[in-house]
């Protein structure tokens, strides 16, 4: 088997508060029997309006939630309810929103040290070294060691976030819509980014997004989330050229005519 | 041209204790039924702006400079009751409070417009069934966190209405919101323009959502608007290398192209470089761009760049895309 991460009958679902005078509403299923694989160097695009259950299906790939039912495996192993740290470490995550993912007390050298100290990738004597070789990975000076997140533009963040996930030498990268809090001209250079980090890198990268074009540009396939469920799959140019589920064709259609207002006006 | 609803001459709005102008000159005007589309980066200043004109300037920002009239008259000497601009914000719940029902929430601003009794309950459902929210009688008693982001805005949208505002400020109100209920949004504000005849501002910093709704466009970067112009006229021949970098940042869906960035960081505020600010980015920078300050001058008429190269860059920007 070459799937590097698979899911397999993901159900997630968040029960509402007990309420003692009142019948309690219903819990909210926000993944209902979801599956998914990734192979080694893959890149899969998920998209879907809000609510979909994107985000619910990216923390539950990175461990940040459990499923009710269904398994997350990796290489092949079947992920516990707590992951082991080399799972973690394969499987990571970069956040939509680069204000609230980093400490902002740290400066971005201690961000970086510290996670090479903690699972010791890197010796007392080099862990500046490879500080220094993380950021140049995502293009950022040396300067930046010193800098705390509230000195560096929503961009920057992003790019440190970045780092911080490339420092532990993950496989898979889970972007959860990285780069929709960024202005255009800084989600060009951030997608650009994860272009080439998973081409030098190997990495395999999952991109959630609401913007279709960026999922285009990066993932050779592609998923369609609503309510929960998967609603279409497959090679993203073939989805894009002829999508099957009326949904897929509602977001392209939508996506489409956003962009011609500009392109006719040109 | 008819009487602008809206004129904001030369403003200039400074931190941290004057010394840093995020906003440095800014010039605009709008008219009733017409949407002006302010675009840039982040840190360009578009937010600031629109708070400045709202008179929302929090404690550590000052406006020190230039002045916004609201339909002829200047808007600091016009007691706030009758001050007529509504604004949305980007964040949806952002301006709502959780613990009141949203009809409620509503209402508020319809009180001081002096509505009381029956009507104002009969008002308030009738602001949320024109911005389209559905069964707005029973709506009315839901609270913010009981509808979805769109209907959330929506929500926002109403309240700015209850004023009855002339002119309606949008501070990138569809960012937070995906591309199907975006679409919804921006027809909704496109209507309610045309029906109310409502001088909108619409910042964003998304070229498509600019070519969707705007009339005329100002392109701001470092506290500057640095082009400005009808949207159309502007959109096709960008007469400043900023606008034209921009376009080419928009990516597309019709192919693999995810946009290009615009290399170099934003100027900082802290130190802006003599003459054009964006001379530390442009690939067609000169000597005389560091020499004098860049004033927008007419390209064609109406039509006003702030780059001194623009005659002769015309053909060469316009074609530039990538």
């Amino acid at each position: 088997m070459s799937d590097l991460l698979q899911a397999q009958g993901l159900w997630v679902s968040f029960a509402a508060r007990r309420r003692l005078f009142v019948r309690s509403p219903p819990p909210l299923v926000a993944l209902e029997g979801v599956e998914l694989c990734i192979q080694a160097h893959g890149s899969l695009g998920i998209v879907g309006e809000s609510g979909a259950g994107k985000s619910t299906l990216a923390r539950v790939l990175g461990g940040l939630l459990t499923q009710d039912r269904g398994t997350v495996s990796y290489r092949g192993t079947v992920l516990g309810r707590k992951r082991g740290p080399d799972a973690t470490r394969a499987i990571q995550m970069v956040f939509q929103d680069p204000w609230s993912s980093l400490n902002p007390a740290l400066t971005v050298g201690r961000v970086l040290g510290e996670l090479l100290r903690f699972h010791e990738l890197a010796g007392a004597d080099r862990v500046n070294g490879r500080c220094r070789e993380l950021l140049e990975l995502v293009h950022l000076p040396a300067r930046t060691l010193d800098l705390r997140p509230a000195a560096l533009s929503g961009g920057e963040r992003q790019r440190v976030a970045i780092a911080r996930a490339l420092a532990v030498e993950p496989s898979v990268l889970i972007a959860d819509e990285a780069v929709s809090a960024l202005d255009s001209a800084v989600q060009a250079a951030i997608i650009a980014l994860l272009e080439e980090l998973t081409r030098e890198l190997g990495l395999a990268i999952v991109m959630i997004s609401h913007d279709l074009a960026f999922v285009r540009a990066l993932c050779d396939e592609l998923l369609v989330m609503r309510s929960g469920r998967v609603v279409e799959r497959g090679s993203t140019e073939q989805i894009f050229a002829s999508p099957t589920h009326e949904h897929t064709a509602q977001l392209l259609r939508a996506r489409k005519a956003l962009g011609e207002h500009l392109w006719r006006a040109r | 041209m008819r009487d602008p609803i809206l004129q904001v001459e030369d403003l200039r709005v400074s931190v941290e204790g004057g010394r840093v102008h995020p906003v440095d000159g800014v010039s605009f005007c709008v008219e009733a039924g017409e949407c002006l589309g302010v675009v840039g980066e982040s840190g360009a200043g578009k937010t600031l702006t629109l708070r400045a004109v709202m008179d929302l300037l929090g404690r550590s920002s000052r406006l020190v400079g230039g002045r916004v009239l609201l339909e002829g008259r200047p808007l600091s000497t016009l007691p706030r009751r009758d001050r007529r601009i509504g604004m949305v914000f980007q964040e949806p719940g952002a301006s709502l409070d959780p613990l009141v029902r949203v009809g409620e929430q509503i209402a508020e601003g319809l009180r001081v417009r002096s509505v009381r009794g029956k009507a104002l309950r009969r008002l308030a459902v009738e602001l949320m069934g024109e911005v389209g929210i559905e069964d707005p009688e029973r709506r009315a008693r839901s609270f913010p966190h009981e509808m979805s982001g769109g209907q959330r805005q929506r929500v926002a949208i109403a309240m700015a209405l209850a004023a009855e505002p002339t002119v309606l400020l949008c501070d990138e109100p569809t960012t937070a919101l995906d591309v199907i209920v975006q679409e919804r949004i921006l027809g909704l504000l496109d209507r309610l323009r045309q029906t109310r005849q409502l001088a909108v501002v619409f910042v964003t910093h998304d070229m498509s959502v600019i070519a969707r709704v705007s009339h005329r466009m100002a392109v701001m970067y470092a506290g500057q608007i640095v082009e400005y112009g009808p949207a159309a006229e502007v959109l096709c021949r960008p007469s400043h290398p900023y606008t034209a970098r921009l376009l080419e940042s928009v990516p597309r869906i019709e192919s693999r192209w995810a946009g290009k960035a615009i290399p170099g960081e934003a100027a900082d505020p802290r130190s802006y470089p003599a003459g054009c600010r964006f001379q530390t980015r442009c690939e067609h920078v000169r000597p005389e761009c560091t020499a004098s300050a860049c004033a927008l001058a007419d390209v064609v008429p109406e039509h006003r760049s702030g780059c001194v190269r623009a005659p002769e860059l015309g053909d060469l920007l316009a074609n530039g895309r990538g």
